[in-house]
């Protein structure tokens, strides 16, 4: 037992030393990670990381960055906005960040976006949509997908389209599902329909049954919900479970397995929509897909291929930076971002004035034997 | 409110209140014996659900069939195995402490949550959990519909607690039980041996809430790691609400909670306030603090002779 200490007391002494001598040759640039590993949203957000992890990998066994090698500093936010800002000031206060992949969470993204703009430093979103973000004015803020306003204002019309009338909407007082019903609750009566009520929902609660009871009284056409995955498929479920047979309506955050392992049969027929085009339609998506699944073992269920795609264009971005000016200089590096136009695993992305994706373009799924089939893509595009 | 709206919310408060009611009594009965509010419970509860989900799908794996006989197994096997890691909370994390002030059993009740919520999340995943839906369907009574598994919780929950009432109340085990309540030093200088008595309240807490687990688990259609945080909550207040303490007031408070978070949020509701549902923890918190002001010691609680 002792022979066996001393002898890994030996290995982990030596790779220190290694790790110092390879540390002395090697220039290093960190890129930073902000994503929630645990609590409620920790599945997307896992998912999130490991795509990101993907990419950096590559970039590194390319070797295509100026010498630099890549390191990943992930840190959880934990779906908590206080935990957000502790983390984005931790990842602040280190030098090498050069930029970050930032947050899944809105409500997270929203205050921590201020300290990346304070400390001069590109944080690039793949799933936050509430419309506030990028309007705070922060050259230093970008993400790649579409708003809420455009999820909102689509998602309304699209509801008239399937000769639905009478909308009970439901939210979870986030800032991200509140905002997305509230888009839904204007846009309702400009496309004919009628807005029956708008409730609100605790995260974490598990019992709907009282809400949807009155409800139900209501004779509603449809119901819609803006939150996340494990609050959508109670609410489908217990939907059934009280004979409630209309159409269930919910977004991006109800986007994947979750939300059906959550609520079982109740969730077919249920539609959700996500933004972007469908993957299957894109040749990229395919083979990051399999890649993604050979590495972890997983099949992607949302906001992975976006993790993968903000990586992508920061690290381009960055080695743009890096030939020109011969280090990873931050302020170029906003510049640069700016100027972005990537064809990557989500289709194509280039920035308005804002920060904000200009491919404007969101897809409702319908669940079909336990899978989002495509059901039909929309466009805001100009 | 529509009168089939109204029973409906009847039974959604009834069943939600039979949930909080059995896993009040846990708390209830810790304190009522030694005075402490253990937080932890909530967390047992959780347990209880994941040990419950284990041996539903041991039980599948090993091609056992019947509804009733795998869910009483289910029920069985979870209640014994988490009252024996109630036994083991409290061995660990109690007992060593019992000299201690309040404060730091306290404090440890609260490091055991942490510790039980991080140790099922590490283990076994953080996502939800799908419970098998074993029972489905249910009877339509003039439009309102009463599920078998409400029918299950109800009858369920109505048994234990008959069952517990009459444990305490006419078993010897039970009378010493009332007796550390009352007095814990003149039970013991009477010949009762407390520790044991301490082991067994929280055996038989922690497996009220291991059914009162799986129940949700079988209601909800899926079970979490941090789901006995709310729970946890909820039942404490109806705990407090029924007058901590005492078991039947734990059991009243219980049913009284859930039916303030369905049928009165609904009568407000109905009655014009608007976003009631969106307050309904707000309102049923504002009917305990209202009943603490009138009534400190709870529904029915008893007034507590301070001890010179």
């Amino acid at each position: 037992m002792r022979r066996y200490f001393v002898l890994g007391l030996c290995f982990l002494v030596g790779g220190f030393f290694c790790a110092c001598q390879r540390g002395a040759q090697e220039k290093v640039l960190t890129l930073g990670a902000v994503v929630p590993l645990s609590g409620p949203a920790a599945a997307p957000g896992n998912e999130m990381n490991n795509a990101v992890l993907l990419a950096v990998d590559e970039w590194n066994a390319a070797n295509k960055m100026g010498g630099y090698r890549i390191a990943l500093e992930s840190k959880d936010d934990a779906s908590d906005p206080k935990q957000a800002v502790s983390a984005a000031h931790a990842l602040m206060s280190d030098s090498q960040v050069v930029a970050v992949v930032a947050h899944l969470n809105s409500g997270c993204f929203l205050p921590a976006s201020k300290i990346y703009h304070d400390a001069g430093v590109v944080a690039m979103s793949g799933a936050t949509t509430n419309p506030q973000i990028t309007l705070q004015g922060f050259p230093e803020i970008f993400r790649i997908c579409t708003t809420d306003l455009v999820q909102g204002e689509l998602t309304a019309p699209f509801i008239q389209q399937l000769g639905l009338k009478r909308i009970a909407i439901i939210h979870d007082k986030t800032q991200y599902g509140q905002g997305l019903a509230e888009v839904v609750r204007d846009a309702g009566p400009r496309s004919g329909s009628e807005i029956l009520s708008f409730d609100g929902i605790d995260i974490g609660d598990k019992d709907f049954r009282a809400l949807l009871t009155k409800i139900k009284d209501a004779h509603p056409d449809v119901i819609y919900f803006g939150g996340m995955y494990d609050e959508a498929g109670l609410l489908v479920k217990q939907m059934r479970d009280l004979g409630m047979q209309q159409q269930f309506i919910s977004d991006d955050g109800a986007f994947g397995q979750d939300f059906i392992d959550a609520g079982g049969d109740g969730t077919e027929g249920a539609i959700v929509s996500m933004v972007g085009a469908p993957l299957t339609d894109l040749k990229k998506a395919e083979d990051f897909m399999r890649k993604y699944e050979q590495r972890f073992g997983v099949k992607i269920q949302n906001y992975g291929p976006y993790a993968y795609d903000v990586a992508n264009i920061l690290l381009t971005a960055i080695s743009s930076v890096i030939e020109q000016k011969g280090v990873p200089d931050k302020k170029a590096l906003i510049e640069e971002a700016r100027k972005t136009e990537y064809d990557g695993v989500i289709g194509h992305t280039s920035f308005d004035e804002h920060g904000d994706t200009k491919n404007k373009v969101i897809t409702f799924y319908r669940v079909e034997k336990g899978k989002f089939t495509p059901v039909k893509t929309v466009s805001m595009n100009k | 409110m529509s009168p089939t709206a109204f029973f409906q919310q009847l039974v959604n408060g009834l069943t939600l209140g039979g949930m909080y009611a059995l896993v009040a009594l846990g708390y209830t009965m810790v304190y009522g014996i030694i005075q402490l509010i253990n937080f932890a419970h909530g967390e047992v509860f959780m347990v209880g659900a994941f040990l419950g989900l284990l041996a539903l799908s041991f039980a599948a794996q090993l091609g056992l069939e019947g509804v009733a006989f795998t869910l009483c197994l289910a029920f069985l096997v979870s209640m014994v195995l988490t009252s024996l890691v109630g036994m083991a909370i409290e061995h660990v994390a109690y007992r060593p402490l019992r000299q201690s002030p309040r404060i730091t059993l306290l404090l440890s009740a609260v490091g055991m949550s942490i510790f039980l919520q991080n140790l099922v999340m590490l283990i076994r995943s953080r996502d939800l959990q799908p419970f098998p839906r074993i029972i489905t369907g249910g009877v339509n009574i003039q439009g309102v519909i009463l599920d078998y598994i409400q029918i299950l919780i109800a009858v369920a929950s109505l048994v234990l607690m008959l069952a517990l009432d009459l444990f305490v109340n006419r078993t010897r085990l039970g009378q010493a039980m009332r007796a550390i309540a009352q007095d814990m030093e003149a039970a013991q200088m009477m010949g009762i041996d407390i520790s044991h008595v301490i082991r067994l309240t929280f055996m038989v807490g922690s497996g009220l809430a291991a059914a009162g687990g799986i129940m949700s688990g079988l209601y909800y259609g899926g079970i979490k790691f941090d789901m006995g945080f709310i729970v946890g909550i909820k039942a404490f207040s109806a705990a407090v609400l029924g007058g901590i303490g005492s078991i039947r007031g734990a059991m009243l408070g219980g049913f009284v909670l859930g039916l303030c978070e369905t049928l009165l949020v609904a009568f407000l509701s109905a009655a014009g306030v608007t976003e009631a549902f969106a307050y309904k923890d707000v309102i049923a918190f504002a009917i305990l603090i209202l009943v603490l002001i009138l009534k400190p010691s709870g529904l029915m609680g008893e007034r507590i002779v301070e001890k010179v």
